[in-house]
């Protein structure tokens, strides 16, 4: 496999796709977040099991439905990739070539619209680079549960870390936003506006008392943080992949190369790449009671489960004998995933995963900042290396690309309805 | 299954047809529509769903369904669910499974 993941010996590890879909639907394992990690992590909708989690995610599952999902694509998402383009583009060489960073030039716009859908008031960019930051921190600090060897002067100081960004989260961003939603509750219920005219979002809902649990304040803070990691940080990590994965493809088949701006041939592209580059390439679990797979393999009570995600998307029983190779026209069977378990599987699969992917004429997040790019020329820069993150192999930290006039193309294949 | 007025517009009603769980809901125009009662995805109940239009969707993970025709409309279902044809008699409901088992 193309990442590192330490597994304690006593973890029980399944890499097929039926064992871990089985595991992760199974309503006998619970979430293994590591008690250090519970400052940070704990009761939030990722770690949350059974009827509390359901009760809450269904209320979360609101914020991402299609006809709000038109409205973050019209209102923030297009707005704010025209607008970081424009910016780009303003910084050309003389020559018309601009330079920049596939990963930043992502980061930026997810975290606009993480905050949107999170609710969080944004006065410009510095409160976008302090924002961007803190999650940084924060997500450093609560996603370690995968390393074996935990209890390490590395590791409690990550979490210390974590915990302050937290603080300072909370004060800079979490309460004047809340206060601002408050206020506008307030005027809803004075007759002033419409309840329609309440902007639907993470904090409105905390805002609401929607969920009894946030009566927890600190709990409803790490609720928001985990809901702004999920939008800002996945998001970004297919990005340098899809470029990668496409230059290679182009030179195999340059009959194809027009099609990058098409949406259904980049949708293809987006999904081999969540695939083949499993954002979260292990899920832990617990086992809360013994249970044994179909497959017969046994799982004693307490022990904790090893979700190999990367290895069961190459599943060749589901994928194919050529699954690990990247082809955005495959055809996988009735049923199976297209982008294998990049949005994980069960009760908390991820919620975004109709925002990333799109639906129904309204395009998914990669497959709209994608072919904007590609319209305007989007190439790697063949003149800097791109950097991996030293933690995760798997992962782009810098992705420098080149926006090159000479390759601007066209406005593809329009999705939006 | 009942009768026509026990289904008021909008509402979702769980019944069970030889051990089989079955969804009824009525749309705004009135219609009465009967589908599976459990999400192709996850097997989870589409009952403690919402109906959204003519489509119900998921409590779970809010894959959705048009009704009328039991087409999946929202990822991560992509199965469609099989729908069934209703009969209304003398304000009485009736589900004519006979296709499907």
């Amino acid at each position: 496999m193309s990442y590192d993941v330490r597994i304690a010996p006593e973890v029980v590890r399944v890499s097929r796709m039926a064992d871990c879909l089985e595991v992760l639907r199974s309503d006998k394992v619970r979430d293994a977040t590591p008690e250090r990690e519970h400052t940070l992590r704990g009761g939030t909708l990722v770690t949350l099991d059974g009827a509390a989690h359901q009760r809450r995610r269904r209320l979360a599952n609101r914020l991402v439905r299609r006809e709000a999902h038109r409205r973050y694509r019209d209102d923030t998402l297009a707005p704010t990739v025209a607008r970081r383009l424009a910016e780009a583009r303003r910084t050309a060489d003389a020559d018309g070539i601009v330079r920049a960073d596939l990963v930043s030039f992502g980061r930026e716009v997810f975290l606009e619209l993480a905050a949107v859908l999170g609710g969080i008031d944004l006065a410009g960019d510095d409160d976008r680079a302090t924002l961007a930051s803190l999650l940084e921190t924060i997500h450093s600090g609560g996603n370690l549960a995968w390393l074996a060897d935990d209890d390490t002067e590395g590791v409690r100081e990550a979490v210390a870390r974590g915990l302050a960004a937290h603080q300072t989260f909370r004060h800079r961003f979490y309460e004047p936003s809340l206060a601002a939603r408050r206020e506008l509750i307030q005027r809803s219920e004075s007759g002033a506006i419409s309840e329609d005219e309440l902007p639907m979002s993470y904090l409105m809902l905390v805002a609401l008392h929607a969920d009894p649990a946030w009566e927890d304040e600190d709990l409803a803070v790490r609720d928001l943080e985990r809901f702004l990691l999920g939008g800002a940080h996945t998001n970004v990590h297919p990005l340098g992949f899809v470029v990668d994965e496409l230059e290679a493809w182009f030179v195999a088949h340059p009959e194809d190369e027009p099609l990058r701006v098409d949406a259904g041939f980049l949708d293809g592209a987006v999904n081999e790449v969540l695939r083949l580059h499993t954002a979260t390439p292990v899920l832990l679990r617990r086992a809360a009671v013994a249970m044994a797979l179909s497959s017969g393999l046994e799982i004693v009570a307490g022990q904790t489960i090893a979700v190999d995600a990367g290895a069961a998307s190459r599943d060749e029983t589901v994928y194919g004998s050529d699954a690990s190779v990247f082809d955005p026209r495959r055809q996988v069977p009735t049923g199976a995933y297209r982008y294998g378990l990049a949005f994980s599987s069960g009760p908390h699969m991820c919620m975004g995963l109709p925002i990333v992917l799109g639906a129904q004429g309204i395009d998914g997040t990669q497959v709209h900042l994608l072919r904007a790019l590609y319209e305007s020329g989007l190439r790697r820069d063949p003149s800097h290396v791109a950097r991996r993150m030293p933690a995760n192999r798997d992962r782009y930290d810098s992705y420098p690309v080149l926006l090159d006039p000479a390759r601007r193309m066209s406005p593809g294949t329009p999705v939006i309805a | 299954m009942g009768l026509v007025d026990d289904l008021a517009v909008g509402a979702l009603m769980r019944v069970e047809v030889d051990g089989r769980p079955l969804c009824l809901a009525r749309t705004s125009d009135g219609a009465i529509h009967a589908f599976d009662g459990l999400c192709t995805h996850e097997q989870t109940d589409l009952t403690e769903g919402e109906l959204i239009g003519h489509e119900i969707e998921c409590p779970q993970h809010g894959s959705r369904f048009d009704v009328r025709t039991g087409e999946a409309t929202e990822l991560p279902a992509e199965i469609p669910v099989h729908v069934y044809p209703v009969i209304v008699r003398a304000g009485g409901l009736y589900v004519d499974v006979s296709d499907h088992g």
